[in-house]
């Protein structure tokens, strides 16, 4: 019965997002030109219920060198490639915005699964990586209090551009800055793309969308 | 169980907060503002205690990690990025009342984020303001973001904040006045008089520009249009004044001379400045007049993370040395257990490039480097240094010294069958890089801390702009290019103020500049804090050819 629920559960969240987000995926108000005032509204109502914006896509991770807030070597796809669900987001350290947020969403949501944090490995790739040694991600880390499975990276410009690239993300300036996070689940190459606030809560309700946890038979 | 809250809620929160007033009444103007700095700066109470908060509902952080300004800033007046706000926490914002600029605009959905329009919400009360920072409910019932800890401050120490705030960015700094900016431009006596020019005709050509526009624009509207769109309605009548402030003297002296100055003429901020020596008095004298300095031209900047008034355009010296260091690490692999020798001049330039690279290595390291030291006048001794090489069969063989030490260079480059790598300072060669014989050129390895000079080329037409029709071969190319860096990062500092002239302003706005490609570096970064522009340097090798240019061996090395 629960798994049943689960599938449909997933199901109806994929169409929904399939359906829902189609055409403005690509930010802005412009998504919302072809709509119908009918459409307009349901979509204020999704707005204002949620705060962020979600769609589904395929990215391709390319095969990076970055390291960590240990200053350990890390490759990218390697580290995506786990048997959790992972969740990817950018920042930087001295961010006085958005990444407030984005890491506040983090913490939260290791917060709502106290001893299970481990369950979920958090990814941050900071977007300044000259400023960002390990040094200062690490430092960045403490100071949220953010618990094991939450690996900052930093790298090479061209290293950071490629990934902001894979998950089309890119942006010219790093105070143009987009608060997205994305979640995909094991041995999934789809991924979900939040863009706007999303809290711990958000993030365990996404996770259950995607069908995690796995529905015990 | 929710109305039983909301009740303790007030009992806890609101209700003893009409007792609040005695306390803070009793402090004097010049306490309140140390006192609230410090809650509003570090996250400490008057009590030296940090500040509880809780973050994201329940999160229990220390006020000292999410202080405010972490979020609005040293002035108080926020911060926006991409579609996120960031918004005004000064007393003089608060206690008015926000409406939309667009009626109607409150019902647009923000559409990646909450705040793209800020909600209208009735002035701030004390009492009001208090509960916010409380408990996160602003005077429309609504709660802040989650993002917005809640910080546990009881009443005194809370009327002390609030009365810090309402003096925050409240009224205009030393040096804004309703028609006038003043500036100065810190010279060190004995500095080659061509650099000296070439840092200061950027900055005069400016002032001169900027008071010609004012001028103009009083008696011509057309002009004055022009100026309004490009300057807006404050900027465009505002004069700018720059004096050059000549120090003279061994540095001991120059504090006096700084306030002699400053006394005579309390300017708003400093522009550039240079020194091939000490800085440090000038450093110390802006931090203490809280006196922001842009991008003074100087070989040793004080390294002081908790320094905030002086943005230097990077590391000086010393930052050749780190990523030198750095560069090397990274081939660590490929050398496996071989040691690193490390030859310097001891001299300031050459003690700054060991301290560096030093400093750096040993993040990476735990192999301790070969250190050899060149007393003043001694040259460099091959045959000795050789010896060394086939004994220790160095990694690497780092060298710090001047174009004088080229020739002996080239000898150890051709050391019998060692194969290592020979690096020194690109910068500290001067000129005399471009004439390394052929045979060094594949051997040698510098490192280089702008630009490629060829890839210069088309940042130098913005940079011809200002040189009303005199060659660029006229200045130094280095200092010129800093000082026109200056001023571009002032003009766009200035205009992002919108004539709200708060030194600690100033400052903020430079911080939440976007990264910018300048003449001479090849990216310029900025954030909250960051002190130190440019933060790396590129390892090259001089080409072949009569017109060699030089070829990048690493990508952008950083500490």
């Amino acid at each position: 019965m629960n798994f049943k629920l689960g599938l449909l559960i997933a199901t109806v969240g994929v169409l929904f997002t399939l359906t829902g987000c189609m055409g403005h995926h690509m930010g802005g108000m412009s998504g919302m030109d072809g709509m119908s005032t009918a459409d307009h509204s349901k979509h204020m109502k999704m707005m204002n219920q949620k705060g962020y914006d979600r769609s589904i896509a395929r990215y391709q991770i390319p095969d990076l060198s970055l390291t960590d807030q240990n200053g350990e070597r890390v490759s990218l796809k390697e580290l995506l490639q786990t048997d959790k669900p992972v969740i990817v987001n950018f920042i930087y350290a001295t961010c006085t915005t958005i990444c407030p947020l984005l890491s506040m969403g983090y913490i939260d949501l290791q917060r709502e699964l106290g001893a299970k944090s481990d369950d979920v490995l958090l990814v941050s790739i900071t977007i300044d990586p000259e400023h960002d040694t390990p040094e200062v991600l690490n430092a960045y880390r403490k100071r949220y209090r953010g618990k094991s499975d939450w690996v900052l990276l930093t790298g090479g410009r061209l290293d950071i551009d490629m990934a902001l690239t894979a998950f089309d993300a890119y942006i010219g300036d790093k105070m143009d800055h987009q608060p997205l996070n994305f979640i995909r689940l094991p041995k999934q190459d789809m991924w979900v793309r939040l863009n706007g606030m999303v809290n711990g809560k958000d993030f365990i309700h996404e996770l259950q969308l995607a069908g995690f946890p796995p529905s015990r038979e | 169980m929710k109305l039983f809250l909301s009740l303790l809620f007030l009992a806890t929160f609101v209700l003893p907060f009409n007792l609040y007033a005695a306390k803070v009444d009793d402090l004097s103007p010049q306490q309140i503002r140390q006192l609230g700095e410090r809650m509003y700066r570090e996250g400490v109470l008057p009590n030296g205690e940090p500040i509880q908060a809780f973050a994201a509902g329940d999160i229990p952080v220390e006020g000292t990690s999410f202080t405010c300004i972490s979020c609005h800033l040293r002035s108080g007046l926020g911060a926006i990025e991409g579609t996120v706000i960031s918004p005004p926490a000064t007393g003089k914002i608060l206690y008015e009342e926000r409406t939309t600029s667009i009626k109607g605009n409150e019902y647009v959905p923000s559409y990646h984020s909450y705040a793209v329009n800020l909600p209208p919400r009735p002035a701030y009360t004390d009492e009001t303001l208090a509960k916010m920072i409380a408990s996160g409910v602003d005077p429309n019932g609504r709660s802040t973001m989650a993002i917005m800890p809640r910080f546990q401050i009881d009443d005194e120490n809370m009327a002390i904040l609030i009365a810090y705030l309402k003096t925050l960015s409240a009224e205009l700094s030393v040096g804004a006045t309703k028609e006038m900016l003043h500036f100065a431009t810190v010279i060190v006596d004995g500095t080659d008089p061509a650099e000296i020019e070439s840092m200061v005709l950027p900055l005069q050509f400016s002032v001169d520009r900027k008071n010609s526009l004012a001028t103009a624009s009083k008696n011509n509207d057309r002009i004055a249009r022009m100026a309004y769109n490009m300057l807006g309605p404050d900027l465009l009548a505002k004069r700018f004044s720059l004096e050059r402030w000549v120090l003279k003297g061994p540095s001991s002296t120059w504090r006096a001379q700084l306030e002699a100055y400053y006394k005579a003429n309390p300017v708003f901020a400093l522009l550039g400045g240079i020194s091939h020596g000490d800085w440090a008095p000038v450093h110390r004298f802006c931090e203490d007049k809280q006196l922001p300095d842009i991008f003074p031209q100087v070989d040793y900047p004080v390294l002081d993370e908790s320094s905030w008034q002086t943005i230097y355009l990077s590391r000086g010296i010393r930052q050749e040395g780190e990523a030198a260091a750095r560069y090397l690490a990274g081939m660590s692999e490929l050398f496996k257990d071989r040691p690193v020798i490390q030859v310097s001049r001891n001299s300031r330039r050459g003690s700054a490039l060991k301290a560096g690279f030093n400093a750096s290595w040993a993040q990476k390291h735990k192999t301790p480097v070969l250190d050899i030291s060149l007393p003043a006048g001694v040259a460099l001794n091959v045959k000795q240094l050789s010896k060394i090489i086939k004994t220790q069969n160095p990694a690497a063989v780092v060298v710090w010294d001047d174009a004088s030490a080229l020739p002996a260079l080239q000898k150890i480059a051709q050391t019998e069958g060692w194969k290592g790598l020979l690096l020194t300072s690109g910068t500290w060669l001067g000129d005399k890089i471009w004439t390394l014989p052929a045979d060094m050129r594949k051997k040698l390895y510098l490192t280089w801390p702008y630009r490629l000079p060829h890839e210069n080329a088309r940042f130098n037409i913005s940079l011809k702009r200002i040189l009303s029709g005199r060659s660029l071969d006229d200045f130094n190319f280095e200092v010129i290019s800093k000082s026109y860096i200056t001023n571009e990062v002032l003009g766009k500092a200035l205009k992002d103020m919108r004539g709200e002239y708060y030194r600690d302003f100033f400052l903020d706005s430079i911080d939440m500049l976007p990264d910018t490609y300048f003449p001479l570096y090849e990216r310029l970064s900025f954030g909250q804090g960051q002190r130190f522009a440019s933060k790396g340097c590129f390892i090259v090798q001089l080409g072949k050819g009569e017109n060699p240019q030089l070829e990048r061996r690493s990508e952008w090395v950083t500490r």
